[in-house]
């Protein structure tokens, strides 16, 4: 009897975690199967990067589209790593500890906050804001990058403060016995040892800013076109899929899932690296 | 007997509370200069409290609170005038387990110049070779500066930190917390010459829980037991004849 419930404890555990598995990989290879027989259809060069945009008239460039997502992505992780780096060194190194226990979960918070108030904040404040002093609609780059860049706040300091916190307090005494200051031991010693933890975390902020699509839709602008100032207004490739999907058929719904392909491709690219660099860490202890 | 020296370090009545445990309890000793202090004890003593006492790193945790005076030179490090970082680069302190930084060996023995902002390339390179020759280490990593010193030995990393110690120019005091617990014969002896050498430039206190190391390199000892200073002599005397029957006890190995 008890034997038997271990068995089947095993095996409905198995099934669950197998077809958990088995829906990633069916929904990649779904992507796949749509997304790349497009690409080679239009070719590569013409779909990554033409700059026309018209599925009506088969034109199918979704190259604004890209420098878009790496502008947004880029500035969001100028506003957001400092911020959030100088947050995790904060609170490990400056704060006492029971503070940190309070603050550290909230800060962890704000990432079950739903994107679309943070996008709601955007437009109703950023954007109004940005038309009146810088120009332009508005609705732009920076208004995106800046909504980016506090959405990710949450990764970049809950990771980071787990690498810092992970560094050896005898690191620490080290320096500090050796007549460093608090600041000259954070900055020579304690950053570096947790150097991997830091980078790995603004790693996998940048996918996350890079697959983010309701905040940036809502503050973006959408206009399809190559941003030339940070007040321009760009379409990034999740918004591209979100905004033209309902009326997408024939090539231009596969258009969007080759557009899929490339953000599936980029995101993976950036979350393997960030993975290694963090196994790198642990491999040279 | 020796001369009278010079003191170097003195503590008067000096109590160390964690919490509400009182972990030193009203410690007096003279410590002179230019001689290596011996500090033995069973675990818990109070041994490695009273050195970090020595450079306040007891400062770092917040829940532990100090009375009585320590005296460098006559001044009262706990004095709110004194500076915590001038302090520590005057005392210098070598930990149980070797604390390479994650930086190459040179990076790690010049990290104390560096902080006191000496800057010359060629004033480094030699504070660098000097250190190390002074530690006993040179010969072994003269040709390999720039590699990590995390990839050195066990015994080679605890020399590398006692080369970091040596390299500040204003160290006048050397605290070693059982340097040598994880150490192999051989790192210990060279660490033991060390210090006997060191001895002639500055004052040094060795905790550790091998009392035939003591015996060995200490020219005075001192017995802590449960946070009492129970007796402090010339070694010779701590080990042959002692005053007090626990220090007996524990140097002949009947505890601890």
């Amino acid at each position: 009897m008890n034997l038997n419930g271990e068995k089947i404890a095993k095996y409905a555990l198995m099934t669950v975690a197998f077809s958990a598995v088995a829906s990633l990989l069916l929904i990649a290879v779904f992507i796949f199967k749509e997304g790349l027989p497009f690409m080679f259809k239009v070719g590569l060069r013409d779909f990554l990067f033409a700059s026309d945009w018209d599925p009506m008239a088969g034109k199918y460039g979704i190259y604004p589209m890209i420098v878009a997502s790496l502008w947004v992505t880029l500035g969001a992780m100028l506003i957001g790593a400092p911020l959030g780096v100088a947050g995790a060194i904060f609170l490990n190194e400056f704060v006492p500890k029971p503070v940190m226990r309070v603050i550290k979960p909230t800060i962890e918070l704000l990432a079950g906050i739903p994107s679309v108030v943070f996008g709601f904040l955007g437009v109703m404040v950023l954007a109004p804001w940005i038309r009146a002093t810088m120009g332009g609609p508005g609705l732009s780059v920076l208004a995106a990058s800046v909504i980016l860049g506090i959405m990710v706040l949450p990764t970049v300091i809950s990771i980071s403060t787990d690498a810092i916190g992970a560094v050896p307090n005898s690191y620490r005494e080290g320096a500090l016995a050796l007549g460093a200051t608090r600041w000259q031991s954070v900055y020579m010693v304690t950053i570096k040892a947790a150097r991997s933890g830091i980078i790995a975390s603004i790693i996998l902020a940048m996918g996350r800013a890079l697959g983010e699509t309701m905040a940036v839709i809502m503050v973006a602008g959408n206009t399809v076109k190559i941003p030339h100032s940070v007040t321009d207004p760009v379409r990034t490739l999740t918004a591209n899929i979100a905004l033209e999907m309902a009326n997408a058929t024939g090539m231009a719904r596969e258009a969007l899932f080759a557009t899929g392909v490339v953000l599936f491709v980029v995101i993976m690219i950036l979350n393997g690296v960030a993975l290694s660099t963090i196994k790198g860490r642990v491999r040279r202890k | 007997m020796t001369p009278k020296l010079p003191i170097k370090i003195a503590a008067h009545d000096f109590r160390v509370f964690h919490g509400q445990e009182e972990s030193l309890r009203g410690i007096t000793l003279n410590i002179p200069a230019n001689r290596i202090l011996g500090v033995i004890g069973p675990s818990g003593s109070g041994k490695t409290t009273f050195l970090r006492a020595l450079n306040r790193l007891n400062d770092l945790a917040p829940e532990t609170r100090i009375n009585g005076q320590v005296l460098l030179d006559e001044q009262d490090i706990y004095a709110p005038s004194f500076n915590v970082v001038t302090l520590r680069k005057r005392v210098g302190m070598l930990f149980a387990l070797p604390v390479a930084l994650p930086m190459s060996i040179f990076e790690n023995v010049v990290y104390g110049p560096r902080l006191s902002g000496v800057r010359n390339r060629k004033r480094l390179e030699e504070i660098v070779e000097t250190s190390l020759k002074a530690a006993f280490l040179w010969d072994e990593v003269k040709d390999r500066l720039m590699m990590s010193g995390l990839r050195l030995s066990g015994g080679q990393q605890q020399r590398l930190c006692l080369a970091r110690v040596l390299a500040m120019e204003e160290l006048e005091v050397i605290l070693l917390d059982e340097p040598c617990s994880g150490l192999d014969p051989i790192s210990t002896a060279k660490i033991e010459e060390a210090l006997t050498i060191l001895k002639a430039k500055y004052t040094i206190i060795l905790v550790t829980n091998n009392t035939k190391q003591a015996a060995r390199v200490a020219d005075e000892t001192a017995f802590f037991l449960m946070g009492d200073l129970v007796e402090h002599g010339p070694t010779e005397k701590i080990f042959t004849v002692p005053d007090d029957q626990r220090t007996n006890d524990y140097v002949t190995g009947r505890f601890g």
